[in-house]
């Protein structure tokens, strides 16, 4: 995990970011329904930040603000400095902010791995010879290098986001955007995705994960919870698994251990009650009993 | 249930074929569908024969992959045959039973005419054999950049090509999986009439849709975000590069069926002197 | 083929599904040969509610789908609500009627103009006419605990991502089936929707007397929900438990690369100390209570 206080730098700077969606109502007229409504929040640059909340709470409305796929219709985003609405931006920002999605077989534009993966640096018209370099280099990053040649259809979901992630990683972000990137996968496929995700905070890229598995934020360095538009609460994991009351209102849980944790600390129980491992609770309460 | 698309019918082998330059392989494979047209004389359908004995040799694709294409178009075959048979009705008759006539000419063109088709196929299966989809797209792309003098969009056409190739897998998958549902709900689709067979695809039809424009959607955002901008100032990582062995093939075939097309040629005005031809 | 007989005598009253020596293979006699199950036997009796586990490829999909015949029967015996798989002149109709299949995100397979239709649809199928068939979709929607008089001519597509998960389970739910197959319900799903669904589905199980197999890769799920649970490896079952007992093999399931849910974790560290809780401690909250009581007893 990074210091986040080390390096104060913001890459991105949402400002009051209001976005609201279409909706046709049964009569025939267009009203409009709130996607994300007066955001305010600050990412700092090499910092580990998970959005949180349930489907529909415009997490993801949000993450797609984050490099101009969708644009406030008040407020502003910035990415190092460049307002997303200013069109001659878009390309440098986008080169800025990877981002992956939900469905890995949806993000697919070629059906061998390794073409896929320069389908970004092909983009930016880079040399031929480098964009070599930069698919092998990001393969190797989320180790899927020995898959090059492969097609990715027969890869497990776990596999393909590492694929679709390298394919963000070959533009040379200095931020990945996971926008719910392990919702539709297994234990295993999540476990994947977080780790290369870790490692690649650890080198020094700017992670915002997107998700609704309270599991996946614990090694975060800050968490937004957002419902109906909003961000109704944000600090370290613990502090926002401390309130669970909120954590009810908006459709979210604590994980199991850190739960029985808080419970047991509040009867009285001499527990840490941020303890994540359910074994080493499981001593301390021994401690207790015994 | 399916093979990989991605693969098509790629016969995975390391030979003089397999490493050929995809872009050489798919002009000389037109040049040898466009030259056995010519062939007329038995020389002629002996040279190919030959030839293609060795592009298959070269190939170590073992024939029973290529000869189960021509198992595919039996039926095209045997229609073509007896269409030439019945149609042709010069020369002397051999057998005459009500309005069918036979005439040796008509036996000897009709075989002839199943000789060419069935190489036609095995020619083209011998490209597809040993050419990924994935490199197909690739020589298309750039067999036809020249095009985009008159402003084609080759580059939209090679990237539609290749996104197909890539969504086709999973599109199946999904395809799948609703008929499973439905037939799970008890859906029939093996019964009734013709309209409501129909009828009972609508529940395939309408959420393959329904997926297809929410894919489209998730394809785009994830396309943008990763900096696309239409042809413009693109680059391939892919190279294509010619070796000797394109220069080889590319002879021979030349000689070949540039040989087959000058006689043919020729065959008009010296048909008196050069009569082997008629053989 | 197999010579087993109409009935077979090992079924009584009691059971819902029986399979005895289970085998299939895809594509047999071809280079893609697979052998997907490999003498499976098990049985599942009325009323319970079994989760399937196991990786991808482990086989469980391909039994999974043996149930309704969405994959025929090659060998072996299986029974699934009274009706032989292995009859030539099985009654598919039926047996779909009564083995309802809830797939993987099944909103995906929603496609009629309004919610109503989209229930009623499968009961059509099975020739219950209109008005019937629309009594039947308001009794399924109302189980599912959506207001029918306020969604039923709705468009499905208009509904949110946990409305059209209610709505396909409704569609299933409408058949009126014995037994219920849900693949991974709770997939997509916000840790709100999951909880909803899954007490909805325990609730069909409990109130409706209906027999549920689910498959999943949750294992805290599993692990609350499941009265046994079936592990699949390779193509044969490899444990079939009650999941306090299963989820004790730590090193087991560690290495089958499957997840120990976080309150058995729990209770096997107790248990490693000499603490014992009662089998039916399994949630958080009966743990918190039991654990209570335990120290209410020695201290306070």
């Amino acid at each position: 995990m990074s210091n986040i206080n080390n390096q104060k730098q913001i890459a991105i700077s949402v400002q009051g970011a209001t976005h609201y969606y279409k909706v046709y109502n049964e009569d025939g007229t267009v009203g409009k329904a709130i996607g994300i409504e007066g955001i305010d929040l600050d990412i700092y640059q090499g910092s580990f930040v998970a959005l949180v909340g349930h489907n529909g709470c415009g997490k993801s409305t949000l993450a797609k603000h984050l490099n101009g796929i969708l644009l406030p219709a008040m407020g502003k985003v910035e990415v190092f400095g460049l307002d997303t609405a200013n069109k001659a931006n878009i390309f440098e920002i986008r080169k800025q902010v990877g981002m992956v999605f939900q469905n890995p077989d949806n993000q697919m534009v070629a059906s061998i791995v390794e073409e896929d993966v320069a389908f970004g640096p092909e983009n930016l018209g880079i040399p031929q010879k480098e964009i070599v370099e930069r698919v092998h280099k990001a393969l190797e990053q989320v180790g899927m290098l020995e898959f090059a040649k492969r097609t990715p259809h027969k890869l497990s979901g776990g596999q393909k986001q590492r694929i679709a992630i390298a394919g963000a990683l070959a533009i040379q972000p200095q931020v990945l955007v996971l926008d719910e990137s392990t919702a539709m996968l297994d234990p295993q496929g999540r476990k994947e995705v977080l780790e290369v995700a870790h490692q690649l905070n650890k080198q020094g890229m700017t992670v915002v994960l997107i998700t609704h598995f309270m599991e996946e934020v614990l090694d975060c360095d800050h968490v937004f919870v957002m419902s109906g538009g909003h961000i109704v609460d944000q600090g370290t994991p613990m502090q926002i698994f401390a309130n669970s009351k909120l954590l009810d209102e908006v459709g979210l849980k604590a994980p199991r251990t850190v739960e029985l944790a808080q419970k047991l600390k509040n009867a009285g129980f001499d527990v840490d009650d941020t303890t994540t491992d359910a074994k080493i609770l499981g001593g301390a309460v021994c401690q207790n009993l015994q | 249930m399916f093979r990989d698309v991605t693969f098509g019918q790629y016969y995975p082998k390391n030979s003089f074929v397999h490493n050929m330059d995809a872009r050489i392989k798919l002009v000389l494979c037109l040049l040898f569908m466009v030259g056995i047209f010519f062939v007329q004389s038995y020389v002629g359908f002996a040279l190919v024969t030959v030839f293609l004995m060795v592009v298959i040799l070269a190939s170590k694709v073992p024939l029973k992959s290529i000869l189960k294409s021509v198992k595919g178009i039996v039926v095209l075959l045997i229609l073509t045959a007896m269409l030439n048979i019945f149609f042709t009705k010069s020369g002397n008759v051999l057998v005459s039973w009500w309005i069918f006539t036979i005439t040796d000419e008509g036996l000897i063109y009709a075989s002839k005419m199943l000789l060419r088709l069935v190489y036609l196929v095995i020619g083209s299966s011998v490209l597809t054999l040993t050419t990924t989809p994935v490199d197909l797209t690739h020589a298309i792309e750039r067999l036809l950049a020249p095009l985009k003098v008159i402003k084609f969009p080759v580059h939209d056409l090679a990237l539609i090509m290749s996104l197909t190739l890539s969504f086709i897998p999973s599109l199946i998958d999904e395809t799948d999986r609703i008929i499973r549902a439905q037939k799970a709900r008890g859906a029939d689709f093996d019964t009734g009439n013709l309209f409501q067979r129909a009828k009972a695809f609508v529940p395939i039809l309408i959420p393959l849709l329904v997926g297809g424009f929410r894919r489209a959607e998730e394809l785009a955002n994830a396309m943008n975000s990763r900096c696309y901008e239409g042809a413009t100032n693109r680059t391939q990582m892919r190279v294509m590069k010619l070796s000797w062995r394109d220069l080889v093939a590319s002879l021979v075939c030349i000689i070949v069926f540039g040989g087959i097309i000058v006689v043919y040629a020729m065959k008009a005005t010296w048909q008196p002197i050069l009569p082997w031809m008629y053989f | 083929m197999s010579k087993s007989p109409v009935v077979a005598p090992q079924i009584d009253e009691k059971v819902a599904i029986y399979a005895n020596n289970l085998n299939f293979v895809y594509n047999p006699k071809s280079p893609f040969e697979k052998h997907a199950l490999k003498d499976i036997s098990l049985s599942i009796n009325k009323g319970e509610f079994v989760a399937i586990v196991g990786h991808t490829g482990s086989g469980k999909t391909t039994f999974v789908q043996h149930l309704n015949a969405l994959v025929r029967h090659q060998s072996g015996d299986l029974f699934v609500a009274g009706l032989n798989l292995a009859d030539k002149k099985l009654d598919l109709k039926k047996l779909r009627g009564s083995v309802g299949m809830v797939f993987q995100y099944p909103e995906y397979q929603l496609f009629a103009d309004t919610v109503l239709e989209d229930v009623a649809f499968g009961p059509r199928n099975f020739g219950v006419a209109r008005e019937d068939a629309y009594k039947l979709a308001k009794n399924a929607l109302e189980t599912v605990g959506l207001d029918f008089e306020q969604i039923k001519s709705k468009s499905p597509f208009d509904l949110s991502g946990g409305e059209k998960r209610r709505v396909a389970l409704a569609g299933v739910l409408a058949m009126k089936p014995q037994i219920l197959v849900l693949d991974e319900p709770t997939a997509g799903l916000d840790p709100q929707g999951k909880r909803e669904i899954l007490s909805l589905v325990k609730s069909i199980n409990k109130q409706n007397d209906i027999t549920v197999v689910m498959v999943s890769h949750d294992m805290n799920e599993v692990y609350e929900n499941a009265d046994r649970v079936i592990v699949f490896r390779d193509g044969g079952v490899v444990y079939d438990l009650p999941p306090r007992q299963l989820f004790k093999l730590e090193d087991q399931i560690v290495s089958m690369n499957l997840e120990i849910p976080q309150m058995a974790q729990f209770t096997n560290a107790l248990e490693k100390q000499g603490i014992v809780l009662p089998d039916d401690c399994i949630t958080v909250d009966q743990i918190f209570d039991a654990l209570c009581q335990l120290k209410g007893g020695s201290n306070v």
